[in-house]
């Protein structure tokens, strides 16, 4: 029952990477600005210039067959992000865009996949519109480099947006670790800090990206499953529309190779981030080394494994009444090793409970019950013997564990009155403790 | 509500991961900024969720979230309101903005929350910056406050996201603390990006000495 449970719930996490990109057709991209096309703080006329200037800073990579036309004249003042016209605008006048934003690229792309790779997937961008917020105390750079009073510099927010509206992530996010010199100081970093001079002219790891996604370039992927138990054999390849001369690779794991296809064993589970330093014979940009990498490309996973220090899976503790909480104990440290979860109730204790005869109606709509939730609170429908399970799986396998539990009706009582949550003294009668905590339901997983 | 009555409420908490997201650029703002920026601060419970357009064309993601707890502002416990995200997947047109946050039904948070009135709705102040999802420490269940921002373009179950190391952890009650106190102090009269003087001062006590 746990295991048939477990394979019909769908994946929750998956790795699909799904960006967006205009068609080779569609550059030059021509671009105007709404009809408030100056920002109030700066001078009278930077305000185009700096949008001008902001395009062309990305034409510093030579490599990406991109280009842009100013469309000289101003559109509309009417906001519609959805006519296909690419359109700037210095100005939010309905306050859409959130405090703390400093400006907002509003791409849209529809179902047509422009480019695809075993991982990424890219749809065919139909329009993008950029808005500043008004609310920013923006500067021009040579404002902020002579005296500057906490401004923003408006010529990296644009160059910045305009990054994404070319179909750019970030090169880091929040919260990822960013120790890369060089995502750390691109221009599509996630944040822009007032003063803060350096995002305007964009850095190696623009160029890479941009030339990713529109230069004649090389990608790899794995040809084996990338996401698994580990160890976890992987097989790379590159894929280029133009020789490769050599490859140098880094696994994530601190291991290293210079073979052009290589396969690698990941020993231990983690997240990896695999890259690739390609030096390709290009027609137009002649011999160069191209560097692509897959964040977080390779997932290897051990079964769900109790945190460092608990006593088990799970540990319940009494409420009110028939209600108990769980404390979920579970290990999940490596983001996408633990994907599915199922708890389960059978009434009574002992070999042979777990049967499908005696799972527990817990809404009494009359079908037995299996709950999602991390860590659930459980109304029991009477006092009793009852056998609590926590299926709980990723990439790495399946683990169930089990708890008996006598339930006595406490009216009244809740979780300050004194229960604990493990081991016999729990008021509420654990009978066995935690009498197995392994099933080995191992499932096989496909990557793609 | 008790603390473990307000476990059995948690779906799961989030992290941080290599999820780079698209499309916006924003200031780097401290607690105490995105405390002054909001009109609610809430913990709440996300209800139900759903895309939406909007007649200039944008596509938004839009959840309903049931209020438990208000630590700044003028909303009731148990009250609903409609907060939105920029980007969704609305027909056959997808848009995927960066930095926007996620919600999944059943997913507590405390959410820094900017009014849309002209809308009727709420954004959350920062995009993702403004959204902390709360999640049981491991061992012993102690609410965690946790940022994450996946992209539109990945599936978002907040049940399954991972706990920070445990030198990174901040609890909800930590957060609680330093939100409340600035509610209790008030704005300090320093600008903050994105949001003028004026609501400024409409939407928060001004410390003492603010002209």
């Amino acid at each position: 029952m746990s295991l048939l449970l477990l394979l019909a719930a769908p994946p929750a996490l998956a790795w699909e990477h799904i960006g967006k990109a205009w068609r080779e057709e569609d550059f030059p991209l021509h671009w105007a600005t709404g009809t408030s096309q100056e920002e109030d703080s700066l001078a009278e006329g930077y305000g185009r210039e700096v949008l001008v200037k902001s395009w062309d800073n990305w034409l510093v990579a030579e490599c990406a067959a991109i280009g842009n036309v100013y469309d000289d004249d101003t559109r509309a003042s009417e906001r519609n992000y959805a006519d296909g016209a690419i359109t700037m605008h210095y100005d939010d006048p309905s306050d859409e865009i959130e405090p703390g934003v400093l400006g907002v690229t509003w791409p849209l792309a529809n179902n047509v996949i422009v480019k695809e790779t075993s991982t990424l997937v890219y749809r065919q961008m139909i329009d993008a519109d950029i808005v500043f917020n008004d609310n920013v105390d923006f500067g021009s750079q040579d404002d902020i480099s002579t005296d500057c009073a906490g401004q923003t510099s408006i010529e990296a927010v644009a160059v910045h947006e305009i990054g994404h509206l070319h179909g750019l992530e970030h090169s880091c996010q929040d919260g990822d670790p960013c120790t890369e010199t060089d995502l750390a100081e691109a221009t599509m970093f996630w944040a822009i800090g007032s003063c803060d001079l350096s995002k305007a002219d964009i850095n190696v790891d623009d160029i890479t990206s941009i030339t990713t996604l529109y230069g004649s370039s090389a990608t790899f992927e794995a040809v084996t499953s990338r996401i698994g138990a580990n160890p976890l054999a992987v097989e790379f390849e590159i894929t280029s529309e133009v020789p490769v001369i050599s490859a140098s690779w880094k696994f994530g794991d601190g291991e290293t190779s210079t073979e052009l296809n290589p396969t690698h064993e990941y020993l231990t589970p983690g997240q990896f981030t695999v890259e690739a330093t390609m030096e390709l014979e290009d027609p137009v940009c002649g011999s160069s080394f191209y560097t692509y990498d897959q964040l977080g490309y390779v997932l290897a996973c051990e079964a769900p494994v109790p945190a460092e220090g608990a006593d088990g899976y799970f540990t319940m503790a009494h409420s009110d009444g028939l209600t108990y909480t769980t404390v979920n104990h579970t290990d999940v440290s490596v983001y996408g090793c633990v994907d599915t979860i199922a708890w389960e109730i059978y009434k009574g204790t002992g070999e042979g409970v777990i049967s499908a005869d005696n799972l527990v109606d817990l809404d009494g709509d009359g079908d037995s019950d299996s709950i999602g939730a991390w860590a659930p609170k459980i109304a029991f429908p009477a006092a009793g013997d009852y056998t609590v399970v926590m299926n709980i799986g990723g990439p790495g396998g399946v683990r169930a564990s089990f708890l008996s539990v006598t339930v006595e009706d406490r009216a009244g009582e809740n979780a300050s009155g004194g229960c604990s949550t493990t081991g016999s003294s729990a008021g509420f009668g654990l009978v066995g403790g935690l009498i197995a905590a392994v099933a080995g339901l191992r499932r096989r997983r496909s990557v793609e | 509500m008790p603390l473990l009555a307000r476990l059995a409420l948690v779906a799961a908490l989030s992290v941080a991961i290599v999820a780079p997201a698209h499309a916006t650029t924003v200031a780097p703002l401290t607690l105490d900024q995105m405390t002054d920026a909001s009109d609610l601060v809430v913990r709440g419970t996300v209800d139900s969720t759903w895309v939406d357009e909007d007649e200039k064309g944008f596509i938004w993601t839009r959840a309903l979230v049931r209020i438990d707890e208000t630590m700044k502002g003028a909303a009731d416990v148990g009250d609903y309101v409609t907060v939105e995200s920029a980007g969704g997947t609305f027909g056959d047109r997808f848009a995927d903005v960066s930095g926007a946050a996620r919600y999944s039904v059943g997913e507590e948070a405390v959410l820094f929350l900017s009014d849309k009135p002209a809308k009727s709705v709420y954004g959350t102040v920062g995009m993702s910056l403004g959204k902390y999802t709360i999640r049981p420490a491991p061992l012993d269940g102690t609410p965690l406050v946790v940022r994450f921002a996946p992209s539109y373009s990945k599936p978002y179950d907040a049940r399954f996201i991972p706990v920070p190391p445990a030198d990174k952890r901040v609890t909800l009650d930590t957060m609680e603390r330093i939100v409340r106190a600035r509610v209790d102090l008030g704005w300090d009269g320093q600008p903050i990006p994105g949001i003028s003087a004026e609501r400024l001062r409409t939407i928060n006590r001004i410390q003492p000495g603010v002209r």
